[in-house]
Formats: structure tokens, C-alpha cells, sequence
């Protein structure tokens, strides 16, 4: 579903946001990627977006190899994935319902399947009796569950959180988190990039943590979350690392 | 592109010209005043080059054959002996020469009878003053000449001069200054057209493209919701071009509408003024194009031009300001 081999990013400032860094998320997963602000989160978010390009390795997404991939097939690269980000991005003179009927009307879909879609997610995400609400009209939980229903309306195999729960309150961020569980349970792949450990701690999935722009430790090896700082180190190829613990 | 995307563009591009309606508004206020100029330059000089080219393709060069040979003679030298009697020239020879002359289309040759016929004929109100020479007891006044049409108007000082050479030739009669100064009046009018014309165009180009540019910044949310969602690039710049045309289509429709009122009524004006003018202007006047003959020609380049530059600007600022 998504690989980086051997992924390295070097802005044209000089900064090197991403170094030697090698995963793969699997079909049907649900992994936090954790990191403090600053670690690369962002970046590997907009490599696998392709906003970006890597400066070295290769990143692979729903079978697309982003590095030779033809710009015009961005766009059909993004309908496979499904995007909810921290500040929920809906356009806020359109209700619930237009602000998911856009993502279908802005990719060709026609008129007809838009009317049935979209009540369907809207529904699904909890907002059948708020379809005609404003962004303004409801709560940050409620405009982050709209976002969500239209990150699901192209029916993606991947669907992509960026802090899904940084503007909302506690109580609600656990509803948003329980919303992906259950859409990860029906085999969508999710992928929560977060700063927050503890909400990534509260659920027992897969943990990948990223800090200076290295992979620190990933739970899929056995390898904990490392809070101290000084103890953030590459740990980038999964033989190197059995060596060491031989 | 299936027909309900097509008319939600279309509607996103009325919302958003609705939006910025100030920023339209003035884009079509400054665009019509550009096409109105251009317009109005191009009928000036449409008007001046057909006046020109008709004064001077009517105005035919006149050569006169001298009367006689003896004439001629002493006209070159008075002192020279001459005979009694007269010996008269022959056309032919002059017809010769006039052969030999590139510019020259066509000529008529008028014989001393037709000439004097010809006269007679202007002038039947004074009976009888011309019988003496109609009955032969007196010589005719009227020379024979050569009626001349040339092929290239702007040649036509050197072509007179060509002719004047030709030693049967007693005088050429070119036409008259006020075509040589039509003619350069055309020059004129046209040269300051196209460099008004070309200002005008880059003028257009940067209110559409700051226009548009403006529509971006307003949309950029928008924007950038439609490229993560998996737009594709035409589709996401799909609406400013649509905008860009529409203010260029109407902008063209409005200056279209207020050149053709002050056409037509620069017309009624000068009409009602040849009663007062003299046959020179009052032909000036019939030499104008008639709106008839142009309201649809100028209405397709206003079209034309309006969505073009529309199109054109719009495709300036969204390369600039519009990373897709």
C-alpha cells in the first residue's frame, strides 16, 4: 500500500527533513505515525500526497511509483487516497452536504450518483440530520466527521489523518479515533499522523515514530516509543537491527 | 467533460465574478474602453485609406498633346524658323511611350473633336459661344489628350513627371494635393492605429491577468481543496479561463454596442451637415463605409478579440500565481 525504500528529502533550503528512511504499511493496517513537531511528519505526508518529491529512495503508493510517476496522474493518485487534516480544510459557504459533493463534482462524477453518494457517507459518519449545516453551524468534532465523509466519498483503499484530533476536544477526539477504527475494520488502510503519544497509546495499533527525520522505533519490530531525546536514533533497516539484538 | 461538470464550472465562474464583482466591473470597464479605442482607430483608419484610394483611383492623370508640331517648336525655341500651316501631332507616338511606362493601367485617347464635343456638351447653358469653332471658321482651343489610370496611386508624382517627359506632351495635370496629403494622412492614421492597438492589447492582458490573479488568491482555499481531493489540472483552472472570457466577451459586446451607436450617429450628423459643405467634403461623405457593411465584421473581431486577450491573460496569471 504505501513503501518508502531508502527515502530522502533535502529542501532547497538545505534542510534535510527526511533521511534514509525505509517502511511499508500493509493492505488493511492502522498505524499512528508519531513525531514531535519538527520531526518529518509533515513531509512524509506530502511525499506520499506527492507535494513533494523525494530527493533520493522511492515512494510507492496503491501500486503508483511516485518517483516516475507522470505529473497529468497526480490527480488520480490522490482519488485513492482519502485526506482528513488537523484544520478539517471544508470551504465554508458550502453546507456539509455541497462541502462532500465537491470532492465528487470538482473529479467528473455525475449529478445523479453525487445525490445518492453523498447522504450515504454523511450518514455513515454520524451527520444524516445535518446535511444542510454550515461549517460554522457545527461543533470542530462534527466539521472534522464531514471532512472525514468527504475523504471516504471516492471509497479509498487509504485514507490519511493528518492530527485528526488537534482542534477538537478530548472527548470528541476519541469518537473521531473510533470513527477510523470502525473504517479501518471494513479493510481501508489507515494511516494517523499525530504528535500526540498518548492517543496513540490509548489504542493498540501499529506505532511508527518518526523524530529528525529518522524512523526511531516502529511497535511492528518490537521496538517502543522512545521519549528521551537523546535516545532518538535511526533505525532504518530491519536486519541491521536483529544483528544488533543477536 | 460531461455536461453537469461543464455547468458547475460555469456557475463557480458566476459566483466568483460575482464575488469580485468590483474587481469585474472594473476590468470590464477598462477593457471596453480599450476595445472601443481599438475599434474606433481601426474604423478612422478603415475610413481614411477607402476615401484616399477612392480620390485618388477616381482622380486620372491628364496629359495634353500639343496642338501642332510647329507649336511645339517654338515653344522650345521662339526664335525658330516655321513654316505657314499647321502639321498635327499624332497620337501614336505618344501612345508608343506611354506603353513603355510600368505604372500606368489604362489610358483613353480624347482627339481635339472629342474634346471640344465634351465641352460643349458642360457647357449647353452658353448656346452658341462655341459655334464658330463647331463650324470650323475658328481653330478649337480644346487640346487632345490622354485620360491615364495608374496602377500604384503612391507612384503617381513620379508617373506624372514620366509622362511630362514625353516631347508630344504639352502639359500633365496630376491629381489634385489633397489625395498626396489623404494618402499620407492614411500613413499616418494607420501607423498610429497599430502602435495605439498594440498598447491597448498589453493593457488588456494586464487587467485580466490582475483580475484573475485576484480571483486565485480569493479561491486558493478552494484551490488547494480540489487538488488534494484529486482534481485535475484543467479542471481546477478551468473556471478562470471561463471567467477571463466571459469578461472579455462582455466587455466586447459593450464597446461593440457603443461604437456602433457613435458610428451611426457620426453618420446622421454628417449627412445633416452636407447641405452647408462644399461637393469636396460632401463626396468625403459618401466615401464613408456604410454601418451596414461593417457591424458584423466588427462585431466578430470584438468577439474574437475579447475572448483572446480574456483567454491569453488568464493564461499569464494562472502560470504565475496557479502551481498545480
Amino acid at each position: 500500500m504505501i513503501k518508502f525504500e531508502g527515502v530522502k528529502k533535502i529542501y532547497p533550503s538545505g534542510s534535510v527533513a527526511l533521511n534514509n528512511v525505509d517502511l511499508e504499511i500493509e493492505k488493511g493496517e492502522f498505524v499512528f505515525i508519531l513525531g514531535h513537531s519538527g520531526a518529518g511528519k509533515s513531509t512524509f505526508l506530502k511525499l506520499i500526497l506527492r507535494e513533494e518529491q523525494a530527493t533520493e529512495g522511492t515512494v510507492r503508493v496503491n501500486g503508483y511509483n511516485l518517483k516516475t510517476m507522470k505529473k497529468a496522474k497526480i490527480p488520480y493518485l490522490r482519488r485513492s487516497l482519502g485526506v482528513v487534516f488537523q484544520d478539517f480544510r471544508l470551504i465554508p459557504t458550502m453546507t456539509a452536504y455541497e462541502n462532500v459533493a465537491f470532492a465528487m463534482r470538482v473529479t467528473n462524477i455525475p449529478e445523479k450518483e453525487i445525490q445518492t453518494r453523498v447522504p450515504f457517507v454523511l450518514n455513515l459518519v454520524g451527520l444524516g440530520d445535518k446535511i444542510g449545516r454550515y461549517p460554522s453551524e457545527m461543533s470542530g468534532g462534527e466539521q472534522q466527521r464531514v471532512a472525514l465523509a468527504r475523504a471516504l466519498v471516492h471509497s479509498p483503499p487509504i485514507i490519511i489523518a493528518d492530527e485528526p484530533t488537534g482542534n477538537i476536544d478530548p472527548e470528541l477526539s476519541v469518537e473521531i479515533m473510533e470513527l477510523l477504527a470502525a473504517i479501518n475494520s471494513v479493510g481501508i488502510t489507515v494511516v494517523v499522523v499525530t504528535h500526540e503519544h498518548k492517543l496513540a497509546e490509548r489504542f493498540n495499533k501499529r506505532v511508527i515514530q518518526i523524530e529528525n527525520g529518522f524512523v526511531v522505533a516502529d511497535s511492528a519490530k518490537g521496538q517502543e516509543i522512545v521519549m528521551n531525546e537523546e535516545d532518538w536514533k535511526p533505525r532504518t533497516f530491519a536486519k541491521e537491527e536483529e544483528e544488533v539484538t543477536v | 467533460m460531461i455536461f453537469s461538470s461543464f455547468k458547475y464550472l460555469f456557475k463557480q465562474c458566476m459566483k466568483s465574478m460575482y464575488a469580485n464583482r468590483m474587481m469585474t466591473l472594473s476590468s470590464i470597464g477598462v477593457l471596453t474602453a480599450c476595445l472601443f479605442v481599438t475599434g474606433a482607430a481601426t474604423m478612422l483608419s478603415l475610413n481614411v485609406t477607402k476615401s484616399a484610394e477612392v480620390l485618388v483611383g477616381n482622380t486620372e492623370i491628364v496629359a495634353y498633346v500639343w496642338n501642332s508640331e510647329e507649336e511645339k517648336i517654338l515653344a522650345a525655341n521662339p526664335d525658330a524658323e516655321i513654316g505657314v500651316g499647321k502639321t498635327l501631332i499624332s497620337p501614336d507616338i505618344v501612345q508608343a511611350e506611354l506603353d513603355k511606362i510600368d505604372n500606368i493601367s489604362s489610358y483613353e485617347y480624347i482627339s481635339k473633336e472629342q474634346a471640344l464635343a465634351e465641352a460643349d456638351a458642360m457647357m449647353e447653358e452658353e448656346n452658341g459661344l462655341l459655334e464658330d469653332m463647331k463650324d470650323g471658321t475658328r481653330d478649337s482651343v480644346f487640346p487632345a489628350s490622354f485620360r491615364i489610370k495608374v496602377k500604384d496611386s503612391t507612384d503617381i508624382a513620379q508617373t506624372a513627371a514620366q509622362i511630362a517627359a514625353i516631347v508630344d506632351i504639352e502639359e500633365v495635370r496630376a491629381p489634385s494635393e489633397l489625395a498626396g496629403i489623404l494618402l499620407s494622412v492614411k500613413n499616418t492614421v494607420n501607423y498610429v492605429g497599430i502602435s495605439l492597438i498594440a498598447i491597448l492589447i498589453v493593457v488588456g492582458l494586464v487587467v485580466i491577468s490582475n483580475t484573475i490573479r485576484l480571483t486565485v488568491f480569493a479561491r486558493r482555499k478552494e484551490i488547494n481543496i480540489m487538488k488534494f481531493v484529486g482534481a485535475t489540472n484543467a479542471f481546477i483552472r478551468m473556471p478562470f479561463f471561463m471567467e477571463g472570457m466571459t469578461v472579455g466577451l462582455i466587455s466586447a459586446v459593450v464597446a461593440f454596442g457603443f461604437l456602433s451607436g457613435s458610428y451611426v450617429g457620426i453618420m446622421a450628423l454628417l449627412q445633416e451637415s452636407t447641405i452647408t459643405t462644399t461637393s469636396v467634403i460632401m463626396q468625403e461623405i459618401s466615401n464613408i463605409i456604410p454601418y451596414n457593411a461593417i457591424w458584423l465584421p466588427l462585431l466578430v473581431a470584438f468577439i474574437a478579440s475579447g475572448i483572446v486577450v480574456g483567454s491569453i491573460g488568464t493564461a499569464f496569471s494562472i502560470r504565475k500565481h496557479l502551481n498545480v
